[in-house]
């Protein structure tokens, strides 16, 4: 793949990508956009060998939740709805709030149960194709949906 | 079902309309990854250069370390001859060794010299290739990185 070809490809995707990381990281918008930045050159450095155009979004994703695991094995991003409910501006960087308490909620699931959450909800990827990009069974990602909704209803509903 | 089917819609919803605001805006982030993306590409040719050139080090201390040995093969019955007329004069001779105290008298083993004289003939042309070859490559890897310097 080309470079002008890649650039064209994250041009179309880098607006998705990173509204995902944000939910990903719980309203982070810093360190999503560090980690979509680490994606795409994780990615550049690796797309001489890929030659599916059509499967680049669903790579991008892989490898950012690649990065975004590996970025979460110094840091916890699990917070307590209590907490999440104290967080002042400077940390929740969505400044209108609009979304802290969904952050919150995200906070909660695990890294995988997020993810799949995500994919499915905000991206709608099948479970097949959450499955492909999380390296999971699609039991595992069905199972990781049916927990999550059980745990954003029951934080939501409150 | 029902409420399976309830937060399904009830989160459809809530994530079709989820639009945060983002860090920074797309302009900009695209500016700093092409940034980032011309870092990557000048490391990558540097790594190319330098392996090429490390390639082009292997060939020539290659070169070097045959040439030397077929001089030293070529010398070979030359030196051989002489080491052989050192080691015949060695055969149960008797060496003194001088030490801080006194004369010590420590008579060699009988063994066939002339075998043993050989075979460290031939260790020490390996060795002098080897070091040939070695020196050689340091040499042209070094001015490798010189010239990449400059």
């Amino acid at each position: 793949m080309t470079r002008e070809l890649f650039v064209a490809h994250v041009e179309g995707t880098q607006k998705a990508l990173r509204r995902f990381l944000v939910a990903l990281c719980c309203g982070d918008t810093q360190r999503a956009d560090d980690l979509a930045q680490e994606t795409f050159v994780k990615a550049y450095l690796s797309c001489d060998g890929f030659n599916s155009p059509e499967k680049f979004n669903a790579w991008i994703f892989r490898i950012a939740y690649n990065t975004f695991l590996n970025s979460q094995r110094s840091r916890r991003c699990h917070v307590a709805v209590d907490e999440a409910y104290s967080l002042e501006a400077a940390e929740c960087a969505d400044g209108a709030f609009r979304y802290q308490e969904l952050y919150a909620a995200l906070g909660q699931l695990s890294e995988s149960e997020r993810m799949s959450v995500l994919l499915y909800y905000m991206e709608e990827y099948s479970v097949k194709e959450i499955s492909e990009v999380t390296g999971a069974g699609t039991d595992a990602v069905r199972q990781h949906l049916s927990r999550a909704r059980r745990r954003l209803r029951g934080i939501l509903a409150g | 079902m029902e409420d399976t089917r309830k937060d399904d819609e009830a989160l459809r919803r809530l994530f079709g309309e989820f639009d945060p605001e983002l860090g920074s805006s797309s302009r900009s982030f695209m500016a700093g990854l092409q940034r980032r993306m011309e870092g990557v590409e000048i490391v990558r040719e540097h790594t190319v250069s330098i392996r090429r050139r490390s390639r082009w080090a292997c060939v020539v201390s290659a070169l070097a370390g045959f040439l030397t040995g077929v001089v030293l093969t070529l010398l070979y019955p030359l030196v051989s001859g002489w080491i052989d007329h050192l080691a015949t004069s060695a055969d149960g001779s008797t060496v003194w060794i001088a030490t801080g105290v006194g004369l010590n008298d420590w008579q060699l083993p009988d063994i066939n010299m002339t075998m043993m004289a050989q075979v460290l003939t031939l260790l020490l042309m390996v060795a002098v290739v080897v070091l040939v070859s070695m020196s050689t490559y340091n040499a042209m890897a070094g001015r490798a990185l010189l010239w990449q310097r400059r």
